[in-house]
C-alpha cells in the first residue's frame, strides 16, 4: 500500500527535475464517487501544487509537503496517484531517452562528450540552473571522467 | 570561410523537436564586430513560425521559421560558427540533464521499469523506422538512380 513518504517521493521528483512548466492528474477516492483533480505548475519561478475535488470544484493550494497527507485525509486512493505519477516520469524517460538518442545521432556521442568536457564549467553552472540539487555536479564529474 | 548551413538547420530542428526548455535567447555576434543580433525561440508545437530575431537596436522582433531565420543570419553576416556552438551547447546541456533524468527516475521507479519503458520505445521507434524506410522505397523509381551523390555531412565539422 502507498504510503504518505511513497507519493512525497514522487512529486519532489517531479518538483525537482522541472521537465514540464505544468502537469495535471485525476484520482479516484476510495470510498466515493468523489475524485480529485491534483496539478503542478510553476508560475514566475515557483512550484505550486493545488488540488480540487470533483464535488466542490474549488482549487486549494498546498505545499508539495502537505499534499500527500492531505490527499489520504480525504480518502484519495493513493496507490492510483502513485501508479499516474509514475506513468508521468516514465513517459518522461521515454523523452530524454529519444532527445539523448537524437543527440548522439546528430553530431555523434564522442562530440557530446567532448564538448561536455572543454566547457565543463559553463555547463556545470547551466545544469546547476536546469536541475535542482547537488547531484548534477557529481554527475558531471563522472561523465568528464569517462 | 563560408559556413554551410544545414547543420545548423538540423540543429535547430532538433531544438524544435526536442528542447526541454520553454524559451531559449541567444546573442549572435557579427563577422565584422558591427551591430550583434538577438535570436529567440519560443515552444510552440501549433507553428514553425517559432523563431524571433533582430538587430540589437531595433525594436520589433521579426518572427518566421528556421529557414528564415538562416537566411537573416546570412544576410546580415551573423557568425554562424559562434552560433552553432552555442545552440550545439545547449543541446548537450539538455542531453546532459535527459541521462541524469533517466537515472535519477531509476533510482525512483526501479530501474527495471525505466529498461521496459525504454524497449517498449526502442520498439516504436523501430517500428516507425521501418515503415518510414518502405514508403521511402515505395517512392524510388528504379530507373532515375542517382549518381555522384553527395553525401550529406553528419557532424558539424567544417
Amino acid at each position: 500500500m502507498t504510503s504518505c513518504e511513497d507519493i512525497l517521493k514522487y512529486i519532489t521528483f517531479i518538483e525537482a527535475l522541472r521537465v514540464n512548466s505544468s502537469l495535471c492528474w485525476t484520482v479516484p477516492c476510495l470510498n466515493s464517487n468523489d475524485s480529485f483533480d491534483i496539478e503542478w505548475l510553476i508560475l514566475e519561478e515557483e512550484s505550486i501544487w493545488r488540488y480540487r475535488s470533483s464535488s466542490t470544484g474549488d482549487w486549494i493550494e498546498t505545499s508539495s509537503a502537505n499534499l500527500p497527507s492531505t490527499l489520504l485525509r480525504n480518502g484519495v486512493d493513493l496507490d492510483n496517484f502513485q501508479a499516474l505519477l509514475s506513468d508521468t516520469i516514465l513517459s518522461k524517460v521515454s523523452y530524454a531517452y529519444d532527445l539523448i538518442q537524437e543527440a548522439f545521432g546528430l553530431f555523434g556521442e564522442d562530440k557530446v562528450y567532448n564538448i561536455i568536457e572543454h566547457k565543463h564549467d559553463i555547463l556545470e553552472q547551466e545544469v546547476a540552473r536546469l536541475i535542482k540539487g547537488d547531484h548534477c555536479l557529481s554527475f558531471l564529474r563522472l561523465i568528464k571522467n569517462k | 570561410m563560408k559556413k554551410e548551413r544545414q547543420p545548423i538547420e538540423n540543429l535547430l530542428e532538433f531544438l524544435n523537436r526536442y528542447s526541454t526548455e520553454p524559451g531559449l535567447v541567444w546573442n549572435v555576434s557579427h563577422l565584422y564586430d558591427k551591430e550583434e543580433i538577438l535570436v529567440q525561440w519560443i515552444y510552440d508545437k501549433t507553428t514553425k513560425l517559432n523563431w524571433y530575431f533582430k538587430l540589437k537596436s531595433e525594436e520589433t522582433w521579426t518572427t518566421s521559421d528556421i529557414s528564415g531565420l538562416m537566411n537573416f543570419l546570412i544576410a546580415q553576416k551573423a557568425d554562424l560558427s559562434q552560433f552553432e556552438l552555442e545552440v550545439l551547447k545547449i543541446i548537450c546541456i539538455q542531453a546532459v540533464c535527459a541521462h541524469y533524468y533517466i537515472e535519477k527516475a531509476g533510482e525512483l521507479i526501479g530501474k527495471d521499469k525505466i529498461d521496459l519503458s525504454i524497449e517498449a520505445l526502442k520498439e516504436v521507434l523501430g517500428r516507425k523506422a521501418e515503415s518510414d524506410a518502405t514508403q521511402q522505397s515505395a517512392k524510388k523509381v528504379p530507373r532515375l538512380k542517382l549518381i555522384n551523390k553527395k553525401k550529406k555531412k553528419k557532424s558539424i565539422d567544417d
